[in-house]
């Protein structure tokens, strides 16, 4: 009797269920206004004062900082481009995907959200899409060009269009991959305090480096009654296996061939030097086996002499270093070459956005916002309208140096780098850039550290874009299975090769671990991804 | 008695064993707070176990100078009270009825309660019953969907069928109602697992992050865990990786670092619930055997 009267209970509750989903279904769009106090979309929609009065949209985003409500740019831009943009900041993090998730279920889409390019957050979208939640902006993008204007349309047709109508539904945004735009981040940095001990000059070749290293071995003193580490490294230790491989990928398309460094041939020459610096006591033992925290602790007490690193890393650990000795810094030195190779890539541009806007069809079909929108979304790609955007108002924060670069006032530059300041919730520079359009040629002052603006000798290590073939082919399942596994199989096999006695030793281990490659699916990735690239290339020709 | 040679030398084995592990429970904690009120920057170069080296109360000022933090705390303080009483409240009741046998369809009540213990909706219908329910965006969405858990519930329900039945039998014949004797006799009896109980929805509520990350827009309804992540992503600099528009006020370097301003999250976190449990703590003395043994 308790098991039928359970039964019928259940029954009635699923029924209540679907019938509710009736009335909420995915065609209904919620409203916006749910956002409490950020305030409903309205606009110039009915008619008589639709140009006087300025549009008003709530833009949602998932990463920024949160503004003042009337912060300096949101009067300027209500007063002079007639845009009052209600911005929303929540902080998902990797929670992104189920927050689409939930506006897709419930039918609650802000007026215009910008969402991180993650693959999961754009098929999100392209659903919204079949939904009638956001509208296709394949026309606007035609007709305003310069929204999408370092993108390629290649890349952005085959990452956005949605396969099922054709349409794209969000407006690729924050190009800052893009080949004129892409600074080099990472690269070989070596301390000039040491250098300078030694009388030494910044290696670029193997055999310079290992010189250098036996120069800090043998006469650079203990630290803190520490032995000093001549050469470390974390991840970025790719960055020296690149000198024998060139990438960590080797795709010839027009060869059918694909390598990534576990199964690429050229990477038992760097196991063999690496495992000569082990042998000579001048590379970490720890290196293979040590967390990112004791890694930069490591760098940070001054002990460590070369390595590869990002330079907001460099960064932090220079202010350490000068903490204690206002001398002691990491310098970025060019690229780690082995003679007679090509140079290595430390990183490629790409034609990737790394955001995306997307617009709800209910804002869109109100009178004449779309219009009004699209219009300010096509200044916002000037570069008039992103000088106002990221500057202000000419002269107000920023002014011109010499060079005729933007820099910001020193007292405002202050402002700015007080603990917890207000300074741009205060004014909304640079956050009303809705598209994230960048200045090409760059027009304003590097605001890196002056070690950080050295990496512009890292630059001839930025390679060329990746083949299309190579960027535009998903994963498939068992690289989705295995991908993270291999890199982990090759930093054993790495530990192994390294840390051997002997360099015939370690040839013999890198030998075995291209034959465990061949079998531990490596090779099927390699032959899974190459079939995908050429059905890609079928397709596409 | 005098004690004998043995006895002497387990005693002290004894306490230089408890000692150890005192110490091993105590000090990264310790550790944490040390490194809370050590500058980021010189944290970095390690070294800090026992005082912190450069004291600062930088760390804590990121997160404390906040406009937002106080907001937080009000939300979080509110959740957390209303939302223990009244689900302390509710779940005992229900439970107290659950425990008498002679209640007509108990066995089916307990068994939708126990199917929930097994069986959910998922995400999506979820909160698409609190749309309907009106409950997003509220501050009521942090304690509504959360009144009652099957499991608190269960233990309510074993506590209540120990206590001897000839307590409240003697109370009906002197002319108490049910609730009299709910609220005169059984409550006072059952502190322990009221206090225990108490803790363990004080805690979740105090710590949960997820309510307020996709249930709620407006950002003065984030409790203080929701924004204490963000302020943990904001001092990351692994945001930068994207390549997106640089923060400006990020690209200078500060004395603050990501590692440091967890530290201080840490502490900001758990002291409030650190303060609270000396008094609940007589309590769980007495509540550790709840529902082990039956009568």
């Amino acid at each position: 009797m308790t098991l039928l009267i359970a039964c019928l209970t259940l029954t009635l509750v699923l029924g209540g269920c679907t019938s509710n989903n009736g009335g909420n279904n995915a065609g209904s769009v919620g409203n916006a206004g749910e956002n409490g106090h950020a305030g409903k979309s309205e606009g110039g929609a009915d008619g008589g004062d639709a140009q006087q009065e300025p549009l008003k949209f709530v833009f949602h985003n998932f990463s920024s900082n949160v503004l003042q409500p009337n912060n300096e740019m949101y009067e300027w831009l209500k007063a002079n481009k007639k845009v009052d943009i209600q911005f929303i900041s929540e902080k998902v993090g990797d929670k992104i995907v189920e927050k689409l998730n939930l506006m897709l279920a419930g039918g609650d889409v802000p007026d215009v959200m910008e969402i991180e390019n993650y693959d999961a957050a754009v098929e999100i979208v392209k659903k919204m899409g079949e939904a009638g939640l956001v509208i296709p902006m394949n026309d606007w993008i035609a007709k305003y060009p310069d929204l999408v204007k370092y993108g390629n349309t290649e890349y952005n047709n085959a990452v956005y269009r949605n396969k099922k109508d054709g349409n794209i539904y969000m407006i690729p945004t924050n190009f800052a991959q893009h080949e004129a735009i892409l600074q080099a981040d990472v690269g070989p940095a070596i301390r000039e305090d040491w250098l300078k001990l030694v009388g030494m000059e910044a290696p670029k070749t193997p055999d310079e480096l290992y010189e250098v290293l036996k120069a800090f071995r043998d006469q650079i003193p203990d630290v803190n009654g520490k032995k000093i580490i001549p050469a470390t490294f974390d991840g970025n230790k790719q960055g020296i296996a690149s000198a024998w491989t060139r990438s960590w990928m080797d795709l010839s398309v027009e060869n059918g061939t694909l390598m990534f460094q576990w199964n690429n041939p050229a990477v038992e020459e760097y196991m063999v030097y690496m495992n000569k610096l082990y042998r000579e006591k001048l590379l970490d033992p720890e290196m293979l086996t040590q967390q990112p925290d004791q890694y930069m602790e490591k760098l940070a007490s001054g002990r460590v002499g070369y390595t590869v690193s990002i330079y907001w890393d460099m960064d932090k650990n220079n202010a350490a270093l000068k903490a204690v000795d206002s001398g002691s810094r990491f310098v970025p030195i060019a690229p780690f070459r082995v003679p007679g190779k090509p140079l290595p890539e430390y990183a490629n541009p790409s034609p990737r956005a790394f955001s995306g806007i997307v617009v709800s069809k209910k804002f869109a079909e109100k009178g004449d916002n779309l219009v009004r929108l699209m219009e300010f979304l096509n200044w916002n790609a000037t570069n008039d309208g992103a000088r106002v955007l990221n500057y202000g108002e000419e002269g107000k924060y920023y002014a011109k140096n010499a060079e005729g670069l933007y820099d910001m006032k020193p007292e405002y530059k202050t402002e700015r780098d007080k603990p917890n300041s207000d300074f741009i919730p205060r004014t909304g520079l640079g956050v009303y850039n809705l598209l994230r359009f960048m200045i090409v040629p760059v027009e304003s002052v590097n605001q890196r550290t002056e070690e950080a603006q050295m990496g512009k000798i890292w630059e001839e290590a930025r390679g060329k874009p990746l083949p299309l073939a190579y960027q535009l082919t998903t994963p498939g399942p068992i690289e989705q299975q295995k991908w993270g596994q291999m890199w982990s199989e090759f930093d054993k096999w790495q530990a192994k090769a390294i840390y051997a006695k002997s360099e015939e030793e370690t040839r013999k281990i890198t030998k075995e671990m291209f034959e465990a490659f061949e079998t531990n699916g490596g090779r099927d990735i390699v032959n899974e991804r190459l079939k995908s690239i050429q059905e890609f290339e079928e397709n596409n020709n | 008695m005098r004690k004998s040679k043995a006895e002497k030398l387990f005693t002290i084995v004894n306490y230089a064993i408890l000692i150890v592990l005192s110490f091993s429970i105590l000090f990264p904690f310790w550790r944490i707070v040390m490194l809370s009120l050590n500058e980021g920057i010189d944290s970095m170069r390690g070294g800090i176990y026992f005082w912190p080296r450069v004291f600062t109360l930088d760390n804590y000022s990121v997160i404390f100078a906040r406009s937002e933090i106080m907001n937080a705390y009000k939300v979080t303080i509110f959740r957390t009270v209303v939302g223990t009483i009244l689900s302390v409240f509710l779940m005992s009741l229900m439970a107290y009825g659950l425990s008498k046998r002679h209640l007509r369809g108990r066995q089916l009540v307990n068994v939708l309660v126990l199917f929930t213990m097994f069986f959910s909706g998922g995400l999506i219908p979820f909160y698409l019953l609190l749309k309907d329910l009106h409950l997003l965006n509220s501050v009521w969405v942090y304690i509504v969907p959360s009144l009652y858990s099957a499991w608190n519930l269960i233990l309510f329900r074993t506590f209540f069928q120990q206590l001897p039945a000839a307590l409240e039998e003697s109370a009906k014949i002197d002319g108490a109602s049910d609730l009299i004797v709910y609220f005169r006799i059984v409550v006072p009896l059952s502190m322990p697992i009221f206090a225990t109980i108490s803790l363990f929805v004080a805690v979740g509520h105090w710590n949960d992050w997820f309510s307020g990350t996709v249930y709620v827009r407006d950002p003065n309804l984030v409790p203080l865990q929701t924004l204490l992540m963000s302020i943990i992503r904001e001092n990351d600099s692994t945001k930068m990786i994207a390549g997106g528009v640089a923060d400006l006020s990020s690209e200078g370097v500060r004395t603050v670092t990501s590692y440091s301003v967890k530290m201080a999250t840490l502490i900001a976190t758990i002291l409030p619930v650190i303060m609270l449990y000396p008094f609940l703590q007589k309590y769980f003395v007495k509540g550790v055997m709840v529902g082990s043994i039956k009568g």
